[in-house]
């Protein structure tokens, strides 16, 4: 594609006009945005209120009622102790949410910070950090998250530190990657120029221009984050029983699958929505600010 | 020798925010053995004619109205088979504006020339070296031979601009349509290119097609020009006649910094940054000489003809306006 | 009257490699500016020209404080810089500013503009929050932008509104010198017409000083006072403006006027095929040489020094006199 590399007077005015009007119907982009955040609003709503809403208890069990198919009493139906699937989903997602909020907020926060200060900075502490996060990456990390949780006994905080210490060495290294491009730009040297400090430079300049594109990876992870969860708790090493959580779910449910598939199916569904709406709000805002799009 | 002319012809790209109005009823003659500048800025649509002669718009791009005929031939009818195996390359050669992004890194600059030999001449690949090497000394790349294995990476601008050059006329076209081939060169190295262009018009009487948005380059080596503003073709005639002596405000802005005329005898203060929808005129707004209610509204202006019989896209040389004044 | 920036001497030389690579000796270096002198007067404007490689950008580095020179002084308002870089480095930031050639990249894009050209005033003084308001609304009229700009982004700006954002900011603190680095390569050439004369009509207003980096003759031209010839490093001829474009005393300031369009004939004069020879491997004697037609043995052996040769002007060629 020939692109004429001058610019002319006349391009502001019509950037100034389009970023009143909107087109008409939807791009894919914001259908995917649009999706994954009514998906996010769900599942956080859901979390939030399960308490509320749920007709049942947790563990309520009717053994009379166990394996009953989906109906208007028991939408998902019930499993083999007779307790009610739609219910321990809606708790599974309080319980899931609030670990992954944590992990996330946790390693983004310890890892983008070191990452970008790092970065910046660059020399000695640079070189320390990254040789640190490549050891680090190199070790399975499910490996990892198993021997932290034999060491520390499954429960919600051994899980939560798990997602800490899985996800910090990759944002930290996006964290250092996004700083180090960041420092080269033309506005940055411009900045020095004016007399602009290092600090002020780091917190309203770097930090800001990187939290787009750290923050699509941070939604994206955090579908991740869920997956580890789910599969801990699957492996019988995460969240414990009585406490319902959608990986043992499934897991459970795989022996009945044939005469009670509901058991293993809705909270695979679940999860998968549970999953589904980080990932499209994440990917949608990469494709948004791609620089191919411009 | 072949002609080349463009009737009337209208491009659109399709956006986000709807169609958007490229090129609208351009219509431009090259003359065998003629060099044709066509002059303007970035949203003139220049670049986008050159492309659509030999078909290379991005795929948003549409023709939706004119014809482009060269030797008799409608090439906006052709296939694309056709269009590539008889005219592309072979009869109208296009050398492009940014030499690293138009070659490939991975290949030696002499394969890509010789690849470029054999798919437009029968010949061998030890044959087509040869002529690769001639061709590249032809250009003005000193140690030719040497060179020929040598990758993009370790030509500066002006070099590989110059093999872009060789690229586009190894087909040994009878057209060669150059798209900004000096812009962002040091200026010894544009003299260069501007020498070499030169050379080849007169050597192979290979009539050029130079985009670029520096009148100065125009001047120098240009017959004859046309000047686009925002799409459509605001002046056209024979070199002199135009820089010397515009008649469309835009072209005589244009003009000022080239002659370099002293500041002190500007206008007065910078122009106001326009910010109101643009009715009437694309250049109102920029333009020194608008008048209140002719220029601000009703569209497009026509193509008038001005007292020296040159086509102009301005209000000021309607005639019912000039006669209005009196 | 003194000087406000003086260069004298000044060279900077990159190598690479660390201290093993410098005792075995397998280091490249390159001699990015070689021992250049000059001064720039308050409220003038001092023009440097020269093409890739000549060594502008790392003279811009040397002069804002970036790098350090290897060898020469830089004194800035009777000030040693090295003072400067110790312990007056905001001072001195206050003072000298600079516009740089991608108006784009140059503007951080999250910020509004009314907000970027607030930057230097909130370290560079006490005002209050409306008072740098006001002066924000205030610079971006003085440029030719009505209030409304303010509160836009980047991004919805042209090249030429966002070179007048760019010169809005730098004028913010008022400084003494403005560093103007390729002001309008950028832009398109109707745009760039209007900028120069926004810069000169600028000057007029606040007797600023302009130090203006460009490869393009015109544009120096157009607002330079006095011009500083740049080849590889050196400076190769130095001298009042018109008398410097009228008369030329150096061949390498010949063959950039005669290449501009349209060309002079003479130009083929100077065999220019070929790249300019590379600054990591320069000829011997005049770096010109191999390029220059009145080249003879003494410049291939001997490395003509600056020298004044009229009150006004001064060259490094041994041939000068023969130039006409």
């Amino acid at each position: 594609m020939a692109t004429e590399s001058v610019e002319t007077d006349d391009v502001g005015e019509e950037n100034l006009q389009s970023s009143v009007e909107q087109g008409y119907g939807l791009t894919s982009d914001q259908i995917m945005l649009y999706a994954g955040i009514l998906l996010l609003a769900v599942s956080g709503l859901v979390a939030l209120f399960a308490p509320y809403i749920a007709q049942y208890g947790v563990n309520e069990s009717n053994v009379l009622n166990s394996f009953a198919s989906p109906s208007i009493a028991h939408p998902m139906g019930t499993d083999a102790n007779g307790r009610d699937i739609l219910t321990r989903v809606m708790f599974a997602y309080r319980t899931y949410l609030l670990i992954s909020i944590v992990g996330l907020v946790g390693s983004f926060t310890i890892g983008a910070t070191m990452g970008l200060v790092s970065g910046y900075y660059g020399g000695r502490v640079d070189d320390v950090l990254m040789r640190t996060t490549d050891a680090l990456m190199a070790f399975p990390s499910l490996i990892l998250g198993l021997a932290l949780v034999a060491a520390l006994g499954p429960s919600q905080w051994a899980l939560a530190l798990v997602i800490v210490v899985g996800f910090t060495p990759g944002f930290s290294r996006m964290g250092r990657n996004t700083a180090v491009s960041i420092r080269e730009e033309l506005y940055i040297h411009a900045l020095r120029i004016k007399g602009v400090g290092t600090r002020r430079i780091l917190f309203r300049h770097v930090l800001p221009n990187a939290s787009t594109a750290l923050g699509e990876q941070a939604l994206l992870r955090f579908g991740t984050m869920v997956i580890v969860i789910a599969t801990l708790s699957f492996l019988g090493v995460g969240i414990q029983p009585p406490h319902p959580s959608l990986g043992l779910m499934i897991n459970q449910g795989a022996d009945h699958v044939q005469r009670a598939w509901w058991i293993s199916a809705f909270p695979a569904g679940a999860l998968f929505l549970l999953v589904l709406g980080p990932t499209l709000v994440g990917q949608a805002l990469m494709d948004r600010y791609d620089p191919r799009n411009q | 020798m072949s002609d080349l002319q463009i009737n009337d012809l209208s491009i659109e790209y399709d956006t986000d925010s709807g169609p958007l109005q490229a090129v609208n009823k351009v219509s431009l003659e090259l003359e065998p053995g003629e060099i044709l500048g066509i002059v303007g800025e970035s949203g003139s649509g220049k670049s986008t004619v050159a492309e659509s002669i030999i078909r290379i718009l991005d795929v948003n791009g549409r023709i939706t109205a004119g014809e482009i005929e060269f030797d008799g031939i409608e090439l906006t009818g052709l296939s694309e088979a056709e269009l590539a195996e008889t005219v592309r390359g072979s009869r109208i050669g296009m050398m492009f504006q940014d030499p690293h992004t138009s070659t490939s890194p991975v290949n030696t600059v002499g394969t890509q020339i010789a690849d470029l030999l054999m798919t437009h001449h029968d010949i061998s690949r030890s044959d087509a070296r040869c002529r690769a090497i001639e061709l590249l000394k032809d250009v003005g790349i000193a140690s030719a031979a040497q060179r020929y294995d040598e990758y993009p990476h370790s030509f500066s601008g002006g070099m590989l601009q110059r093999v872009l050059l060789a690229m586009a006329i190894a087909g040994e076209p009878e057209v060669l349509i150059a798209d900004e081939p000096t812009t962002g060169l040091d200026m010894t190295i544009q003299a260069q290119v501007l020498s070499k262009l030169e050379t080849l018009n007169e050597d192979r009487n290979m009539s050029i097609l130079l985009i670029t948005h520096d009148l100065d380059v125009v001047r120098d080596i240009c017959d004859r020009v046309v000047v686009m503003y925002n799409g459509n073709v605001v002046e056209a005639g024979t070199c002199e006649s135009v820089i010397d002596d515009p008649k469309h405000p835009y072209t005589a802005d244009l003009t000022r910094l080239s002659l370099g005329e002293v500041l002190s005898e500007s206008t007065g203060t910078p122009d106001p940054i326009k910010s109101a929808a643009n009715t009437g005129c694309p250049y109102h707004n920029t333009c020194s000489e608008a008048i209140e209610g002719v220029c601000n509204t009703g569209g497009i202006p026509k193509l008038y003809e001005s007292d020296d019989g040159r086509p102009v896209r301005c209000h000021l040389h309607d005639p019912q306006q000039q006669e209005g004044k009196q | 009257m003194n000087p406000l920036l003086e260069l004298r001497g000044v060279t900077k030389e990159f190598s690479d490699g660390g201290l093993v690579e410098r005792l075995l000796g397998s280091t490249r270096s390159v001699i990015a500016v070689d021992d250049v002198s000059l001064e720039v007067y308050p409220g003038e404007t001092v023009g440097i020209v020269g093409e890739s490689g000549a060594g502008k950008s790392t003279l811009a580095n040397l002069i804002t404080q970036i790098h350090e020179p290897t060898s020469g002084t830089i004194v800035y308002d009777g000030v040693d810089t090295e003072y400067y870089l110790a312990d007056g480095l905001k001072e001195f930031r206050q003072s000298v500013q600079m516009v740089f050639q991608t108006p784009s990249g140059s503007i951080d894009p999250r910020y509004r503009v009314g907000d970027w050209v607030e930057e230097s005033l909130i370290v560079h003084t006490d005002m209050k929050k409306n008072e740098r308001r006001e002066r924000v609304l205030d610079l971006l009229e003085d440029v030719g932008l009505s209030e409304e700009y303010a509160d836009h982004y980047p991004h919805e700006l042209s090249g030429g509104q966002l070179q007048r954002v760019s010169i809005a900011s730098a004028l913010a603190v008022e400084p003494d010198l403005i560093l103007l680095d390729e002001p309008v390569s950028a832009l398109d050439k109707s745009v760039q017409f209007q900028i120069l004369k926004l810069l000169q009509t600028l000057q007029e207003e606040r007797n600023v000083s302009y130090l203006l980096i460009s490869h393009d003759l015109r544009v120096i031209r157009e607002l330079s006072d006095r011009v500083g010839v740049m080849y590889l490093g050196e400076m190769v001829e130095r001298g009042d403006t018109e008398a410097l474009f009228e008369t030329p005393r150096h061949p390498y300031t010949e063959s950039l006027l005669a290449s501009i369009p349209p060309r002079n004939p003479d130009q083929d004069r100077f065999h220019n095929s070929g790249d300019p020879t590379s600054a990591t491997d320069p000829p011997s004697g005049c770096s010109f040489h191999p390029r220059c037609p009145y080249a003879t043995e003494q410049c291939h052996a001997e490395s003509p020094p600056l020298e004044q040769i009229a009150p006004d002007r001064s060259t490094a060629c041994h041939h000068w006199e023969e130039i006409e």
